[in-house]
Formats: C-alpha cells, structure tokens, sequence
C-alpha cells in the first residue's frame, strides 16, 4: 500500500489520488507516514470514529448510572471534593 | 454558547449521571455547548479521576476515563492562557478565570465559592461578572441550557 510519492498537486494528480485502490501512502525514512485517501472517506472515517466514541460515553453514563445511583449527589460531591485535595 | 465548567462539577456528574448535574454532560454530548479547556485543566480533571477513593468506591477505571477525555476532545474546544489572573486565592479558580477570558467564554460555571467572594468579581444584579463573563452556578447553566 505505501509507496513514497509527491505530494498530490494539480487536479489530475487528486483523481489519481481519489480513484486509486488501495489509496496512496507516504513513507518517510521507508516507513509508512501518510495515507492519501478520497475526502468522502475521511468523512466517513471522521463519522465513524465520532459514532465509536458516543456509544462508548452512552455505556459509560449507562453503567455508572445502575452501580452508582444509591449513592447521595452530596455524598459525590464530598468525595470529588476531598479526590481534588479540597 | 463557549463555556469554562469546573473539573468537580464534571466529575460529579460523570459519577452519578442520575443526578442534578446529568444534564450537563448530556447537553456536552449532543454538542449544546463547547466545553473550553487548557492542558492544567485537562491535567487537573486526570489527577481527579486517578484517585484511587473515586475509582474504587464509584466503579470506574482507566478505559472510562479514555472514554470521558475521548467525548471532551470531541465536544470541547482547547485555549491557551498566555496572560497570567490572579485575583483570587485558590489557583485553579485563577485558571478557570484565564481559560475563560482566553477563550471568549459566554459563562464560567462554578461552585467555588473563594471565586464568587473574589473582590475583582462583580456582581451584578443576580449575577457575578469578571470582565463580562458571567459567572454561574450549575444550576443557572442548566437552565441556561433550557
């Protein structure tokens, strides 16, 4: 996949850059530095890592909200407070 | 709406997302409001989260905080003071106030109370001013929130 190129720079080279399969890599010092890939695809990356991490943090409030909701919210605040070196 | 929330207030409502603070975090996630922070405040909320009182008592580990740093770096907006405040005793209190001025914050939503007896903080009516940014409890932000 990654082969040292030049940077992409008039619009023929973005084509080439969009339609290629698997996408363009940069190397640097032989190793695999960048990767070239359609915009729309890093869109798609982009939105699915936000979709990861707000179903991570919707687990999170799920499972601390059963395990911690006997304790009072003045018994949490005491105990941040005094965690904070209040 | 750019707001500066204390690390506590975060931390509360992360622990118990039941409580009168959930709002808060829910609002940050469906991206309500931008959350301001500084690497110190980033730093400051780690060091409360490492606690180990916390973490036993209240069930949460290194992969929750991943998740909870991985929504603020989403959400959330980083500034960086260059010019020192110290109108109040408690250091970190300052720092919320640079954060905010730095960051062109709408509001600083605080419980401290060293900050809302600081002299340089005036207040106005119902609320408490530095340099025009209100000031604000939770509560008034959750009802600013709507």
């Amino acid at each position: 996949m990654s082969k040292p190129i030049d940077p992409p720079q008039s619009p023929k080279a973005c084509d080439d850059a969009a339609d290629r399969r698997p996408p363009h890599g940069l190397e640097r010092d032989g190793k695999p530095e960048v990767v070239v890939i359609p915009y729309a695809a890093h869109l798609r990356l982009q939105e699915a890592q936000k979709s990861e991490i707000l179903g991570k943090f919707d687990s999170l409030l799920r499972r601390l909200d059963e395990q911690n909701a006997a304790y009072s919210e003045e018994e949490v605040a005491a105990d941040v407070e005094k965690a904070r070196g209040g | 709406m750019r707001v500066v929330v204390d690390t506590g207030m975060l931390v509360q409502a992360l622990i118990r997302p039941s409580g009168s603070l959930e709002p808060a975090l829910r609002r940050l996630r469906d991206n309500d409001f931008t959350l301001l922070f500084s690497n110190a405040w980033l730093g400051g909320l780690l060091d409360i989260l490492a606690a180990p009182s916390l973490r036993q008592k209240y069930h949460f580990e290194d992969s929750d905080v991943q998740a909870l740093i991985a929504l603020l770096l989403l959400r959330g907006e980083p500034v960086f003071p260059l010019h020192p405040i110290a109108v109040c005793t408690a250091p970190y209190e300052n720092h919320l106030l640079e954060i905010a001025v730095t960051g062109h914050a709408s509001a600083l939503v605080t419980t401290g109370s060293q900050l809302l007896r600081t002299p340089q903080i005036r207040a106005y009516r119902v609320r408490h001013l530095f340099q025009d940014i209100p000031l604000i409890t939770p509560a008034a932000f959750l009802r600013l929130l709507g």
